[in-house]
């Protein structure tokens, strides 16, 4: 190998910013795409990402990572080991191929927006690498799945899911346009490499690895540790640019921490809140979702803010009680509303595993326990229909998800209406409610998918037609894989058996 | 009514051109949702606007923006072919820098070529940097999946020039102190009159955010004759002078420019097949910005005729780029003649 370190000559490709004179530097950093904040133009140039890597040991590096990763795949295609392990486990593989895959592509085009608009010269660069492995992790995780469309239909929505109507993937288009599809440089730089990437998916790749080498998916496991030794090291975007803004702008800082970490919040507690709590099989599982936030993510994102000088998020009384809500009430509205997903939604409420609720979540009985109890007693009358929506839920017009989390301060679910300019606005919780109001000019034209359907954009305006709109025929749109025969096991008399 | 139940091969998205696509296209193909102001956002807010403005309604125009998804990389890179190929070629620069340190380690550089390094050569990284935020702009602001990636590749081979020639610096400074490599760059990048007119239209086409005039001001004009220059004709000179190893180099390094060049063909052609209004859109384009960056790479004749020991007559150089560019354009299905 040449004999200079790359500490030796690092410096000198990293800082190429020079002074503009024949066009002015707001004409090549327009505000719009730029962001503002109060930090003097020249303070940037003090940005400095910790972790170091060189385009030579970044080709060489990801090629042994890519022929490992694509290797282990390549040697378990002809397993088949996806069929055998079970509706749940899939449930678990399409959600997350159909919400991230496409998605983590785009991330690349936020990175390549920093490459372009980032306020130095260090954090272009830096960017660079995150656009290269955000093309990465969305041609992985669409090169993947794809073998599996010849087996499951549903497996078609790695590609297809963020082109549809679908109301997951508006959910996880109207959280991610906001975090980076549609954002400026600076917004971009706090909200997806810190706020999302530093506070949940690193860690929760982590975890979602060990998991599926628990189950014996060693592909998935494969997968996904590779795509997280990247995002370790693009995500120090976030901490390199909160280190500048922690001098100048801390309130800036904070707000956008505030905000991106409340909506990733939400998708993380739909995605990863059921996938560990009612998708993940029982005998494989090693902790609840909330012992997952607690020992990975609160304790982390704790000192990770901590090192910066940031605070609490001022909801932080909400977000705690979540913890013990956010799974359950999720995962009751898509068990109900199954026909509108692109996976076949288990209910996980088999005698044991409503065991295992209760013992990992004591109120768990009180609180959601009678609404199963329902849904059971409807399958044992025989009356599935029952089971089965007839009517839309109010969603939230911040992050489009159905209005079904308690507030910690009632203990109830409260539906928060306001109206600008002449419309009404539903949040599900204070947060929501406050991301909106703080710029409403962001968000009040678009609509969720209650909106058009009253707007009548949604044609015929029955559940059929509401399927339609969201582009699931009736092969890829979810059921109940046991069709309610998990039901049959409790007592018909009692309901309960415990 | 029950449909019989569809057997798919591949995405649906896909399957619509029966047969079986290429893992290129199974992971490249049709990506970018949100064309057409499909953002679940306020259309009118301004990174919304942003690109309903420059890309939506670029100078460029399709029928439909899924046009744009009829465009190929004729290299059909993917990310693990990317990092496997330019591995390869990081290879290829490490041995000849380990060689330069064995077989030169006592050599001593005259004077005269050390001051053509300093001045025409070491600064190049500031003017690639350029380079490297207009392809990532092309990134973030083009029209589909299968364009978007091939500016990602573009934008991270700059950043592989930029830091080969930083390496260089490096390895010039621990030699000569005394001479200001690696700090005097930026000052000569941006007062050095040879420099001046190439850091005008670098600056005036960081400007430029009409996504397809920008594409043709950096892939169809500024890049393939610049690169010309610093590369294939740097290269002869660095020869010359008895650096072989960097001609070596830069060679190497030209071999990004002709993937840009490839895939930026490709795409002139598919902007002339989709909309022949847009052959006025290229022509204009080309006219405005070839004049600038003509003037540009001429105010360099320096770097060939007065900096070196051994020198190149300049007009020679020229006639050599000219002629390689109006091969380029007639390659493209443009001419030179067409636009004057």
């Amino acid at each position: 190998m040449p004999k200079l370190k790359r500490e030796d000559w690092y410096h000198i490709a990293q800082k190429v910013n020079w002074t503009f004179s024949y066009v002015s530097h707001e004409e090549v950093f327009p505000k719009e795409i730029v962001g503002e904040t109060q930090v003097p133009i020249e303070a940037w140039e003090e940005w400095d990402e910790p972790y170091k890597m060189t385009y030579r040991e970044y080709v060489d590096i990801q090629r042994d990572k890519d022929g490992g990763a694509y290797a282990v795949k390549s040697a378990l295609s002809k397993a088949k080991i996806t069929n055998k392990l079970g509706d749940g486990w899939n449930n678990i593989l399409k959600m997350h191929y159909g919400a991230l895959a496409v998605l983590e592509w785009h991330a690349g085009i936020a990175e390549a927006r920093m490459a372009r608009f980032g306020l130095d010269s260090a954090w272009r660069n830096t960017a660079v690498f995150g656009s290269l492995d955000e093309v990465r992790h969305g041609q992985m995780q669409l090169y993947f799945p794809h073998e599996l469309v010849r087996e499951d239909i549903q497996f078609d929505w790695a590609h297809k899911a963020m082109h549809t109507e679908e109301w997951v993937s508006v959910a996880a288009r109207a959280t991610f346009d906001d975090m980076f599809s549609a954002t400026n440089a600076i917004d971009v730089a706090v909200g997806l490499p810190y706020a999302f990437e530093t506070g949940f998916t690193n860690l929760q790749f982590l975890g979602m690895a060990a998991d599926a080498m628990n189950v014996g998916d060693y592909n998935f496991s494969s997968l996904i540790s590779s795509i997280q030794t990247d995002e370790s090291r693009h995500a120090q975007i976030g901490e390199a640019t909160l280190q500048v803004m922690m001098k100048h702008d801390k309130e800036k800082a904070q707000e956008i921490v505030d905000r991106m970490f409340w909506k990733a919040w939400r998708l993380f507690g739909v995605m990863t809140g059921i996938s560990m709590d009612y998708y993940s099989p029982l005998k494989h599982r090693s902790m609840s979702f909330k012992e997952f936030m607690d020992e990975w993510i609160i304790n982390q994102f704790m000192q990770n803010i901590e090192s910066v000088g940031l605070d609490k998020p001022w909801f932080w009384d909400q977000f705690m009680y979540e913890q013990d809500h956010i799974s359950h009430s999720l995962q009751m509205g898509i068990y109900f509303w199954r026909p509108t997903v692109w996976w076949k939604p288990v209910a996980g409420m088999g005698i044991e595993e409503r065991q295992w609720l209760s013992e990992k979540y004591p109120d768990w009985e009180e609180n959601y326990g009678p609404y199963w109890d329902t849904i059971i007693q409807n399958y044992q009358n025989g009356a599935v229909e029952k089971t089965l929506p007839e009517t839309l839920p109010v969603l939230c017009s911040c992050c489009n998800l159905p209005i079904c989390i308690p507030d910690a301060k009632t203990g109830k679910v409260e539906v928060k209406t306001i109206t600008y300019e002449g419309q009404k606005k539903h949040f599900c919780s204070d947060p929501c409610q406050w991301i909106f109001e703080r710029n409403p000019q962001r968000y009040a034209g678009q609509k969720t998918i209650v909106d058009r359907f009253l707007a009548g954009e949604v044609q015929p305006p029955t559940v059929p037609g509401l399927l339609n709109y969201m582009s699931l025929s009736e092969h890829e749109m979810g059921y109940d894989p046991e069709n309610g025969a998990w039901a049959l096991q409790y007592n018909k008399d009692k309901n309960l058996v415990i | 009514m029950t449909t019989a139940k569809p057997k798919l091969r591949t995405w649906s998205d896909l399957a619509k051109f029966k047969r079986i696509p290429s893992e290129y296209e199974t992971v490249t193909h049709n990506l970018l949702f949100n064309v057409n102001g499909r953002y679940e956002l306020d259309p009118n807010d301004p990174v919304v606007v942003w690109y309903d403005k420059y890309r939506d309604k670029s100078a460029i125009q399709a029928e439909s923006m899924d046009q744009w998804n009829n465009f190929r990389d004729p290299h059909s890179i993917v990310y693990r072919k990317y990092t496997e190929l330019q591995d390869e070629r990081e290879t290829f620069i490490d041995i000849l820098f380990e060689q330069n340190e064995e077989l030169r380690a006592n050599e001593k550089l005259d004077q005269q070529w050390l001051q053509f390094l300093l001045k025409a050569f070491t600064p190049l990284r500031f003017l690639a940097h350029g380079l490297q935020m207009m392809a990532s702009y092309g990134a973030m602001i083009a029209p589909s999946s299968y364009i978007i990636n091939c500016y990602h590749f573009q934008a991270a081979d700059e950043m592989r020039r930029i830091q080969r020639i930083s390496y260089r610096t490096k390895e010039l400074q621990l030699a000569y102190p005394e001479l200001g490599f690696g700090e005097e760059e930026r000052h000569i990048w941006e007062s050095d009159p040879m420099w001046q007119p190439l850091r005008k239209v670098i600056e005036l086409m960081l400007t430029e955010f009409d996504w397809g005039k920008s594409f043709i001001a950096l892939n169809l004009v500024l890049k393939p004759l610049l690169d010309e220059l610093v590369s294939v004709k740097y290269a002869e000179l660095f020869r010359l002078n008895g650096d072989e190893l960097m001609a070596e180099m830069l060679e190497n390094l030209y071999l990004d420019t002709v993937r840009s060049k490839e895939w930026s063909q490709d795409l002139s052609k598919l902007i002339l097949e989709i909309n022949p209004n847009n052959q006025a859109v290229l022509t204009e384009t080309i006219a405005k910005w070839h004049p600038l960056v003509m003037e540009g790479i001429t105010a360099l004749a320096p770097a060939f005729e007065e900096l070196p020991d051994i020198k190149m007559p300049f007009a020679e150089v020229l006639k050599d780029i000219t002629n390689k560019y109006d091969t380029f354009l007639e390659d493209s299905e443009l001419t030179l003649s067409k636009i004057s």
